[in-house]
């Protein structure tokens, strides 16, 4: 999992952004947070291949968005600042040959959806688990046509291990041990 | 009193909808109101009060201005039916935090959506897929308006929604500010007889 991928990126207009790459989260910031989950996309038209999530912050116009990388439905940050954060956008490639190209969906925008995180302090927080169900052929439109459902499988456990597995694999996450230590500890927990 | 037939065109603004809508601004004078309608009285508030500048609205090229309808407003479904609908052919777009006046059809009694628009964005993902980000406040229904035969205006009271950080209406609540309106009504339509007090039902949570 690339670093790049990991960073915040302060957006002016959603995922769209382009310009310079945000700096790397700082290793020995203490305010930050480990933040994951899992998104079901069998039922989907396309893979899933980042997700992107939105800072609530009533004083800032355009918000603020993370945006995570996603392997095999999961997906997680290890630097996001105290706040209220959920899921807004999330997509990937789909189709093939010719047919091939970007789909994006959004997870819902009335109020709070099932994603919807405070951090209050650092921590390990998991945004839970959701499968795309789809409703292809009930709606006229996109919005109309599918879904996020929260589902029970994989567990938090299942999960966080895999979070685990992923940070002490890739060599620039090497630095974030308190993030990691935190990880270790949850696993513990459940 | 304005009408307009066409939330449709801007695609992007309804995420959806195309069929058009009436929509109800205001009321400029009484005699816009014919014996089928009668007049809503009253006022939405947002706790804390939704600022213009948390609103972004990016429609593409908005030739009929449907960017009026969605700054600094809610809009306000109506139907004769109780049942929750994403949108009908009858909406109410009073101001937020002002007391409205506003023609609702005698049949259409009941609210079946209201919303404030926090943000909608249309956006190209690629040359076959266009999305629209669309974050709404949304409020509790459907409520019902307690219209009765002979009535020309009805007061309906100051629909107070607390939010969170979401955007989530976390508590609904009806306050009784007749007076005040009463007021308001006189300024706007002079010694036309005061809207009788139909305050709503207490709301559940959607």
């Amino acid at each position: 999992m690339k670093l790049r991928w990991l960073l915040p990126a302060v957006l002016a207009f959603g995922l769209a952004g382009c310009g310079s790459t945000p700096p790397p989260v700082d290793t020995r910031d203490e305010t930050v947070s480990l933040v994951y989950g899992y998104f079901d996309m069998k039922d989907a038209p396309s893979t899933l291949e980042w997700v992107s999530i939105k800072k609530y912050d009533s004083t800032v116009k355009e918000g603020r968005w993370y945006r995570f990388e996603a392997k095999d439905g999961l997906f997680f940050h290890v630097g996001l600042q105290p706040g209220s954060y959920q899921v807004e956008r999330f997509g990937g490639m789909g189709g093939i040959l010719l047919t091939r190209r970007p789909f994006e969906y959004s997870f819902g925008g009335k109020g709070r959806n099932g994603t919807a995180v405070r951090i209050t302090k650092p921590g390990v927080y998991f945004l839970g688990q959701h499968e795309y169900v789809n409703h292809a052929g009930k709606g006229l439109f996109a919005a109309d046509k599918f879904e996020m459902r929260q589902a029970n499988a994989p567990s938090e456990r299942e999960l966080l291990q895999r979070v685990i597995k992923a940070i002490e694999a890739d060599p620039e996450l090497a630095g974030y041990t308190r993030q990691l230590h935190q990880a270790k500890q949850r696993l513990a927990a459940l | 009193m304005r009408l307009l037939a066409t939330l449709g065109a801007a695609a992007a603004l309804a995420t959806a909808g195309c069929a058009s809508v009436t929509v109800s601004e205001g009321v400029g004078s009484l005699s816009e109101v014919g014996a089928d309608s009668v007049v809503l009285v009253g006022k939405i508030q947002v706790i804390p009060a939704v600022k213009p500048e948390e609103q972004t609205f990016r429609a593409g090229v908005d030739v009929f201005n449907m960017r009026r309808h969605h700054i600094g407003r809610a809009i306000l479904y109506v139907s004769d039916q109780p049942k929750y609908q994403e949108r009908t052919g009858n909406a109410l777009n009073p101001a937020l935090e002002e007391t409205f006046f506003l023609k609702v059809p005698r049949s259409q009694r009941f609210m079946v959506k209201g919303s404030v628009t926090m943000a909608l964005v249309a956006r190209a993902v690629s040359a076959r897929q266009s999305v629209v980000d669309h974050t709404e406040l949304l409020f509790p229904a459907p409520v019902e308006f307690d219209i009765r035969p002979g009535d020309k205006a009805i007061y309906v009271g100051t629909l107070r929604l607390h939010r969170d950080e979401f955007h989530e209406v976390t508590k609904a609540e009806i306050r009784d500010e007749y007076a005040a309106a009463v007021v308001d009504y006189r300024n706007k339509f002079g010694a036309a007889p005061a809207p009788r007090k139909a305050l709503l039902k207490p709301l559940t949570r959607p």
